[in-house]
C-alpha cells in the first residue's frame, strides 16, 4: 500500500505541438508525454494508444424495431494504433519526457478520416490514450486527450452561389400540414424572401433577407431553426432523426412590413461539421423557418442545406473545450 | 447747592499738537504681508503696473495666499475651502443639471458625447409611480444555482457543452423569480444588487453566471408594460451591460498583453489564446436565442472586435444597424440604436453607421404614430406628447453624435426629415442637438419646417421655443435676422393657447432683446401684453413673465432705455399678485442698480423707477420681515443716489420732497434723503462760496426739509444723529435759528433713548452710545453762539438737565464721563478766545468779549458740575466701584490742576483729597497710571514756571504735599 501511494503521486499529460490540436488526414500528430515524479516510480510499461471512433447509437424509439439489423450500428472504427512508450521500468524523479510522432492515416475501410462530429446519436471522436501498466496491486493511470479532424478547406462549388428564394403564405403552406379548409379559415399573409445559399461554409454565418410582405394577423417572432438529421444503418433499413441544434429570433414582434429583415445566423461549432453521407450514417443539416403569429397560428418552411468546410480562417476551429469563455 | 467756589485760569501755555508723520503709500496697510509673498515667489514682473496680465496673475496668487497664511485662523476661508472640496449632493446634483441645461452655450466639444452627463438627467427626468416588475434568477436564491460544481459531474464533451448552452437559454424554473409590485426605488436598488452580484461572479471566476445576468437584464429591456419609465429602464440596464462588457475587455486585453518577461513565443501564444477566447465569448453570444439580448450583448462587448477584426468595426455596425431591423416595437428600437451608437462612437469616427441607423429609424418611424394613435384614444396609459418625449434622449444622443466633429450627414439628414410624415419629434431632436450655428445659418428654413410640420404629440409650441433657445443663442444671418423674426412672430401668434404661446415667447425673448432695437423690443412687450391680458391669461404665467422681464434686462448694459419704452410699464401691471409684483420690482431695481449710466436725470426714467419703488414701498408694513425691509431700502437708495440733476439743485431738491412722500414707509430711505438733502446745502455753499438772498433761502428749504423729514425716523438714536448733522449743517450755511431748533431737538430726545436696542437679534446697550453722541454734541456747542432769547449757555444747561434725568446704572461711568467733558466745554468758554471756529459765524468768545459776567456765569456752572461729578464718584464709591472711581478722580484731578485757580485753597484741597482717593486705590489701577499723572504735574509745573510764577508755585506746593503723602 506504502508503494500506492507512492505511485499515486505520478502526474503526467499529453500534451499536443499544436496549440488548437486541429489536424488534416495524413497529418503527423506530434507531441509528447510528459511525467513529473516526486520520486522514482515503477512501472509495468508506457503505451500510447490513438484510437479514432465513429459512435452510431439508435433512438429509443427504434431500438425495438431495428433490433434485427443491430449489427448495423456497431461503432466504425477511423483509427487504431499503440505506440510503447517504454518497456516495464523506472521513472526517474523529476520531470521524464516521451516524444511520438503518429501518422493520421485511416488504414482500413472506410479509407478516410470524418470531420470530429458531436451529434445525438452520431460521435465521431479522436483521441490519444496513455496507460501506465502497473503491477498487479496497483491500478493502471490512465490520461486521455482529445484532438479534432477537420477537412482541408475546399472551395465551394458554384451552385453555392446560387440564392434560394422562397415565399409563405397559406397556399405554399404544404398540404399535410394544414387541410384545404384550414388554409381557407387562415389569415392572409405573404412572406417572402431568399436564402444566399443552399452550399454554405460550417465557419461563415448563414445570411439572407425576408421581407414581411403583408399579414393580416401580427406577427409575434420568426425564428430560424438549424436542425440536423441523423441517419443510422443504410443498407438494411434506418433509423434517421431530426433534433434542433439551435434556434435563432430574427424578428421580435410584429414588424413593418415591407421593411427587408436579416437572416444571419452564426452556425455552432461544436454541433456542425460538412454534410457527410456514407455507406452506413449520414449526417445532414436543414434549416425551419418558423413564424409565430400572436394567434397561435405556427407556419414553418423547410430548407435543406448542405455545410461544407470552405475556409479555415485562421483559428476558426472546434475542439474540445473550445467553449471556455474565461 | 454752590457749595464749590470755582475759578477758572486762563490758558497761560501753547497747547501743541503732536501730529503724526504722514508718508504716501501705494498698498492698503492690510495687504502688506501678501505684498512681500509676491515678492519672495518672484513673481513680480518687472514693470507692475503696466502689464495687465501679470497682475491679474500674482492678484490670484495673493488670495491664495492670504488663505494659505490664514489658515486656521480664519474661519471664513476655511469654510469656503471645505465647500470647495466636498461639495455636497445637492450641489452636486444640481450643478448636473445646470451642465445638462447649459449644454446648448458653449462646452468643449469633447464632452457634448459624453453619455454620464446624460445618465442622471433621464433618470430625472422619466420616473413613474407605477409598481414595477422585474425577473431574475440571481437575487437572493440564486448561490446554489449555476456553473461550477454541477459541470464538473459531466464527462462527455458535447454533453458539457450542451448543458452550458442551454443554461443560458433555460433558466430553471425553480430559481426563476418573479418580483412584481416594485416601487421605483426598488427597483433601481435590484438592479444595482444585480450589478454587484455580476462584478462579484465575474471575479469569483464564475463568467457564466456573469454573462447570464446580462442577459436576463438584456431581456428586460424588451419590457415596456410601465412606459414613462423605460428610458430610465434604459440606464440602469446599460449600465450594468457596460459594466459587463468593461470586465470581458479588461480580462481579454490583460490576456492579450501576456506576462511581462514572458519570452517571444510564449507572448504569441498568450495573444493566440485571447483571440481564441474572444471568439468564443462572440460565439457563445451568437447563439443566444432571443434576438434583443443577442444584439445587445453583441453590443455590450463590442469593443473586444479589437482582438479579432480591427478593421472591421465598419462592416460590423452596419450589420449590427441591419439586425436590429427585426424589433418591431419602435421604442425599444430605438434605445437599441441609441446603445449601439454609444459603443460605436468610441472605436470609430465613421458615421455611415449611424446615418443608415436613422434611415432605418425613419423607415419604422409611422409605427410609432401608429402607437400615437391608439394612445390618443387612451390617454389614461400614456399622453401622445410623453410618449414622444420618452423618445427624445436616445434621438439626442444620436444625432448629436452624427453630427459631431462631422458635417457630412448634415444636411441630408435634414433633407430626410423634410420629407417625413410626422417629423415633428425628430425636427426637436434636431434643434436640440445640431450646433446653433448651424441652425442660425438656416433659420428661415426651419422656421418653414415648423410652419409645415403638423404632428401630433408635439406642438409647434414646442418646437418654436426650441428654435427660439438656439437662436438666442446664435442670431441668424444680419440680412435674414428681420424676416426670420416676423415670421417666428407670426407663427407664434397663431398660439391661440396662451400657455403654449408665453412658453414660447419666452425662448424668443434674449434673442429679440440681443439681436433687435429697443424699439423692437417695446413692440415685442406690447405684443406680449395684448396677448396676456386676454381673458386674465397673465394669471397663470407669472414665472414665465419674470423671466422673460429678467432676460430683456439681461441684454442691456443700462436698462433706462428699457424702462422708458411705452410698453415697458403695462407690461409690469400684468403681474397681479402683490409678492410677484413686488419680486419683480426688486429685480427691475437692482438691474438699475448694476447695469444704468451713474447717473440719471431723465424724467420719464426717474417716473418710471418711483413707480417701482412705490410699489415696494406700499408692500413694506408692520408685519415686513427686517431682512426685506432693509433689502428694499438699498434698492431704493441705490435709485435715489443715482438720480442727480446737475446744476439744477431747486429740482433736486423737489425730487426729494417727491421720495419722501412717495416712500413713507422705508424709514431707511428717508435716513438717506436727509442726507442727501444736508449734502444739497453743503454743495450750494461750496458753488456760491458766499450766500446770496436766494441760496440762503434754499438752503433753508433743504434744512427745513430735512427737519420735518426726521421726526418721522422710528429710531431715536438715528434722529438724534440725524438733527446733529443738520445743525451743524445749518450752523456752517449761517441759518443760526434752524440750528437751534436742531440741536433743542436732538438734546430733548435723549430721554426717549430706549437703554438697549435690538442689533441683529442681540440687545445692545445705548449708553456709550449716548456718551459719544454727547461728548460730540459738545464739541459742537462750543461755537453755538447763544441764542438772545434763551439764557447763558442755554444748550449746555438743557444738556445737563437731559443727563441728570437720565435713567443711568448706579455703577455706570457715563454721567461723570459727560459732566468731564461738559466741563472741558466750560473751560473753552472761559477762554478768551476759541480754539476753533466757523467762518462767519460769531461765537461766544466775540459775542460776549469775555465778559466778567459771562465768565462768573461760566464759572458757577463749572462748580455745579464739579459738584455733579463729586455726587457722581461718591455714588461709584457705594456701589463698589474702586478702580472707576480711583480713574474718574484722576480725570477730575487733572482737570482742576489745569483748569482751576489753585491759589483757592478749598479747590487745591479738592485736588488733593481727589488725589489721595486715587492713590488709595492704586492697586486697582494700571501700574503706571500714578506715575505718569505725578510725571504730567511736574511737566505743567515747568510749563507755567515762566508766564506765571505764581501759579507755578501753587502747582509745586501741591506736588509737594502730593508726594508726602
Amino acid at each position: 500500500m506504502h508503494g500506492e501511494c507512492k505511485m499515486s503521486a505520478i502526474n503526467f499529460e499529453i500534451k499536443l505541438k499544436r496549440e488548437n490540436k486541429v489536424y488534416y488526414e495524413n497529418d503527423m500528430l506530434m507531441g509528447c508525454v510528459q511525467f513529473q515524479c516526486p520520486a522514482e516510480a515503477k512501472h509495468e510499461g508506457l503505451v500510447l494508444y490513438l484510437e479514432g471512433i465513429v459512435n452510431l447509437q439508435l433512438s429509443s424509439k427504434t431500438v425495438g424495431l431495428f433490433d434485427t439489423f443491430y449489427n448495423s450500428v456497431k461503432p466504425i472504427t477511423l483509427l487504431q494504433s499503440s505506440l510503447e512508450l517504454s518497456a516495464p521500468g523506472k521513472l526517474a524523479a523529476g520531470r521524464s519526457e516521451f516524444h511520438f510522432e503518429l501518422p493520421l492515416v485511416c488504414k482500413s475501410e472506410p479509407r478516410v478520416l470524418y470531420e470530429t462530429y458531436h451529434g445525438v446519436f452520431i460521435n465521431i471522436n479522436y483521441q490519444l490514450r496513455c496507460d501506465v501498466k502497473r503491477n498487479f496491486l496497483g491500478k493502471s493511470l490512465q490520461k486521455v486527450q482529445q484532438f479534432c479532424i477537420q477537412y482541408k478547406p475546399t472551395p465551394l462549388s458554384d451552385e453555392s452561389s446560387r440564392a434560394i428564394p422562397f415565399s409563405l403564405s397559406p397556399e405554399t403552406l404544404q398540404k399535410n400540414a394544414a387541410s384545404p379548409k384550414e388554409r381557407l379559415s387562415m389569415p392572409r399573409f405573404l412572406i417572402t424572401g431568399r436564402l444566399d445559399c443552399s452550399e454554405c461554409c460550417v465557419t461563415k454565418p448563414i445570411t439572407g433577407t425576408l421581407m414581411v410582405q403583408q399579414t393580416e394577423a401580427a406577427i409575434k417572432s420568426i425564428e430560424m431553426q438549424l436542425v440536423r438529421v441523423e441517419t443510422c444503418g443504410c443498407d438494411e433499413g434506418f433509423s434517421k432523426e431530426s433534433t434542433e441544434i439551435q434556434t435563432i429570433q430574427i424578428a421580435d414582434g410584429n414588424v413593418m412590413p415591407k421593411l427587408e429583415l436579416p437572416i444571419y445566423m452564426v452556425l455552432p461549432r461544436l454541433f456542425t461539421c460538412p454534410t457527410l453521407i456514407t455507406k452506413n450514417f449520414k449526417i445532414e443539416f436543414e434549416l425551419n423557418l418558423v413564424v409565430l403569429f400572436k394567434e397561435e397560428y405556427v407556419v414553418s418552411e423547410n430548407f435543406k442545406i448542405v455545410l461544407k468546410r470552405a475556409s479555415s480562417p485562421l483559428q476558426q476551429t472546434k475542439k474540445p473545450g473550445a467553449d471556455r469563455i474565461s | 447747592m454752590a457749595s464749590l467756589e470755582w475759578i477758572c485760569v486762563p490758558r497761560c501755555y501753547e497747547v501743541t499738537k503732536n501730529h503724526l508723520q504722514g508718508y504716501e503709500t501705494y498698498e492698503h496697510p492690510l495687504k502688506q504681508q501678501t505684498v512681500t509673498v509676491v515678492d519672495s515667489k518672484g513673481t513680480r514682473a518687472p514693470s507692475l503696473g503696466s502689464n495687465a496680465s501679470s497682475r491679474s496673475s500674482s492678484l490670484s496668487l495673493l488670495t491664495e495666499s492670504i488663505s494659505q497664511t490664514f489658515e486656521g485662523t480664519d474661519p471664513l476661508s476655511q469654510f469656503a475651502r471645505q465647500e470647495l472640496e466636498f461639495n455636497d449632493p445637492l450641489t452636486q446634483l444640481s450643478s448636473e443639471y445646470e451642465l445638462k441645461s447649459k449644454r446648448r452655450e458653449k462646452q468643449p466639444p469633447e464632452d457634448t458625447l459624453n453619455w454620464s452627463t446624460r445618465r442622471l438627467g433621464i433618470l430625472n427626468r422619466f420616473t413613474t409611480n407605477e409598481k414595477l416588475s422585474l425577473s431574475t434568477s440571481f437575487l437572493c436564491t440564486s448561490s446554489i444555482e449555476g456553473g461550477g460544481e454541477s459541470i464538473k459531474a459531466q464527462t462527455v464533451v458535447a454533453d458539457k457543452v450542451k448543458y452550458r448552452l442551454e443554461q443560458l437559454d433555460h433558466f430553471d424554473d425553480g430559481s426563476m423569480r418573479h418580483m412584481m409590485d416594485l416601487t421605483q426605488q426598488e427597483y433601481i436598488q435590484r438592479f444595482e444588487q444585480l450589478k454587484q452580484e455580476l462584478v462579484q461572479s465575474w471575479h469569483s471566476d464564475q463568467r457564466v453566471k456573469a454573462l447570464k445576468i446580462a442577459i436576463q437584464c438584456a431581456k428586460m429591456l424588451a419590457d415596456t408594460t410601465v412606459l414613462q419609465f423605460y428610458p430610465s429602464q434604459f440606464v440602469l440596464i446599460t449600465d450594468i451591460l457596460d459594466a459587463f462588457g468593461k470586465l470581458v475587455y479588461e480580462r481579454l486585453r490583460t490576456k492579450a498583453v501576456g506576462a511581462p518577461g514572458a519570452s517571444a513565443l510564449m507572448l504569441e501564444r498568450e495573444r493566440e489564446s485571447a483571440h481564441d477566447t474572444c471568439q468564443n465569448w462572440f460565439y457563445k453570444i451568437a447563439s443566444i436565442r432571443e434576438l434583443l439580448p443577442r444584439v445587445y450583448l453583441e453590443m455590450a462587448i463590442f469593443k473586444c472586435y479589437e482582438f479579432l477584426a480591427p478593421d472591421e468595426y465598419d462592416s460590423l455596425l452596419q450589420r449590427l444597424t441591419y439586425q436590429l431591423r427585426g424589433i418591431a416595437d419602435p421604442l425599444v428600437s430605438s434605445y437599441a440604436r441609441c446603445y449601439l451608437v454609444r459603443v460605436g462612437t468610441p472605436v470609430t469616427h465613421n458615421k455611415a453607421y449611424i446615418r443608415e441607423n436613422f434611415k432605418d429609424l425613419f423607415i419604422i418611424y409611422p409605427q410609432i404614430f401608429r402607437l400615437v394613435s391608439r394612445f390618443n384614444l387612451h390617454p389614461e396609459i400614456i399622453t401622445a406628447s410623453t410618449y414622444l418625449q420618452l423618445y427624445a434622449p436616445a434621438f439626442d444622443f444620436m444625432l448629436q453624435s452624427l453630427v459631431h466633429k462631422c458635417e457630412l450627414y448634415t444636411e441630408d439628414l435634414l433633407g430626410d426629415c423634410r420629407d417625413l410624415k410626422y417629423n415633428g419629434a425628430i425636427l426637436m431632436s434636431i434643434l436640440n442637438s445640431y450646433k446653433p450655428e448651424f441652425i442660425a445659418s438656416n433659420a428661415l428654413e426651419f422656421m418653414e419646417l415648423i410652419n409645415n410640420s403638423n404632428t401630433p404629440g408635439i406642438s409647434k409650441c414646442q418646437l418654436l421655443r426650441a428654435l427660439g433657445s438656439c437662436v438666442s443663442s446664435c442670431g441668424p444671418l444680419q440680412e435674414q435676422r428681420v424676416k426670420f423674426l416676423n415670421t417666428a412672430l407670426q407663427t407664434i401668434n397663431t398660439l391661440t393657447d396662451p400657455n403654449d404661446y408665453i412658453n414660447c415667447v419666452e425662448t424668443w425673448a434674449p434673442f429679440v432683446a440681443q439681436y433687435f432695437t429697443i424699439h423692437e423690443v417695446n413692440r415685442f412687450l406690447g405684443e406680449l401684453n395684448s396677448r396676456m391680458c386676454l381673458g386674465k391669461a397673465y394669471e397663470k404665467h407669472y414665472p414665465q413673465l419674470q423671466s422673460i422681464l429678467t432676460k430683456i434686462m439681461q441684454n442691456y448694459r443700462t436698462i433706462e432705455l428699457l424702462l422708458i419704452q411705452e410698453h415697458f410699464l403695462p407690461y409690469l401691471d400684468l403681474f397681479h399678485r402683490e409678492s410677484v409684483r413686488v419680486e419683480v420690482c426688486k429685480n427691475i431695481l437692482s438691474h438699475y442698480k448694476q447695469n444704468s449710466e451713474e447717473h440719471t436725470c431723465d424724467a420719464v426714467v426717474i417716473n418710471a423707477l418711483m413707480y417701482l419703488g412705490k410699489i415696494l414701498n406700499d408692500y413694506v408694513n408692520a408685519l415686513t420681515v427686517e431682512d426685506e425691509r432693509r433689502q428694499i431700502g438699498q434698492l431704493i437708495n441705490g435709485f435715489i443716489h443715482k438720480v442727480h440733476f446737475g446744476r439744477d439743485l431747486e429740482q433736486q431738491l423737489s425730487f426729494y420732497v417727491e421720495a419722501r412722500g412717495t416712500f413713507s414707509n422705508l424709514d431707511a430711505v428717508y435716513v438717506t434723503l436727509v442726507y442727501a438733502s444736508c449734502k444739497l446745502a453743503m454743495t450750494t455753499r461750496q458753488r456760491v462760496q458766499q450766500h446770496n438772498r436766494k441760496t440762503m433761502g434754499f438752503v433753508k428749504a433743504c434744512i427745513a426739509f430735512c427737519f420735518i423729514t426726521i421726526p418721522s425716523i422710528q429710531a431715536v438714536h438715528q434722529q438724534m444723529d440725524l438733527y446733529l448733522l443738520c445743525g451743524q449743517v445749518a450752523l456752517i450755511n449761517l441759518c443760526l435759528g434752524q440750528a437751534d431748533a436742531c440741536f433743542e431737538a436732538a438734546i430733548s430726545l435723549v430721554n426717549e433713548l430706549p437703554a438697549t436696542v435690538d442689533f441683529e437679534g442681540k440687545p445692545r446697550s445705548m449708553e456709550s452710545y449716548l456718551v459719544s453722541y454727547l461728548c460730540n454734541m459738545l464739541a459742537t456747542l462750543v461755537i453755538v453762539p447763544d441764542s438772545p432769547e434763551q439764557g447763558v449757555l442755554y444748550f449746555l444747561r438743557l444738556l445737563l438737565e437731559v443727563v441728570a434725568k437720565y435713567p443711568f446704572k448706579a455703577e455706570s461711568a457715563a454721567p461723570t464721563t459727560i459732566y468731564l467733558h461738559a466741563l472741558d466745554m466750560l473751560y473753552v468758554q472761559s477762554l478768551d478766545q476759541f480754539p476753533y471756529h466757523i467762518e462767519d459765524v460769531v461765537s461766544n468768545d466775540a459775542l460776549y468779549g469775555h465778559d466778567q459776567k459771562f465768565v462768573t456765569e461760566v464759572n458757577s456752572l463749572c462748580a455745579q458740575v464739579v459738584d455733579g461729578i463729586l455726587m457722581q464718584l461718591k455714588a461709584l464709591g457705594l456701589a463698589q466701584q474702586q478702580r472707576t472711581q480711583a480713574q474718574l478722580s484722576l480725570e477730575l484731578f487733572l482737570r482742576i490742576i489745569r483748569y482751576a485757580d489753585l491759589e483757592r485753597e478749598p479747590l487745591c484741597h479738592l485736588a488733593l483729597n481727589l488725589w489721595l482717593l486715587a492713590y488709595k486705590a492704586e492697586s486697582q489701577l494700571d501700574a503706571k497710571t500714578i506715575p505718569q499723572t505725578l510725571r504730567f504735574v511736574e511737566d505743567l509745573y515747568r510749563r507755567v514756571k515762566e508766564s506765571s510764577p505764581a501759579r507755578a508755585q501753587c502747582i509745586a506746593k501741591l506736588l509737594l504735599r502730593m508726594r508726602n503723602k
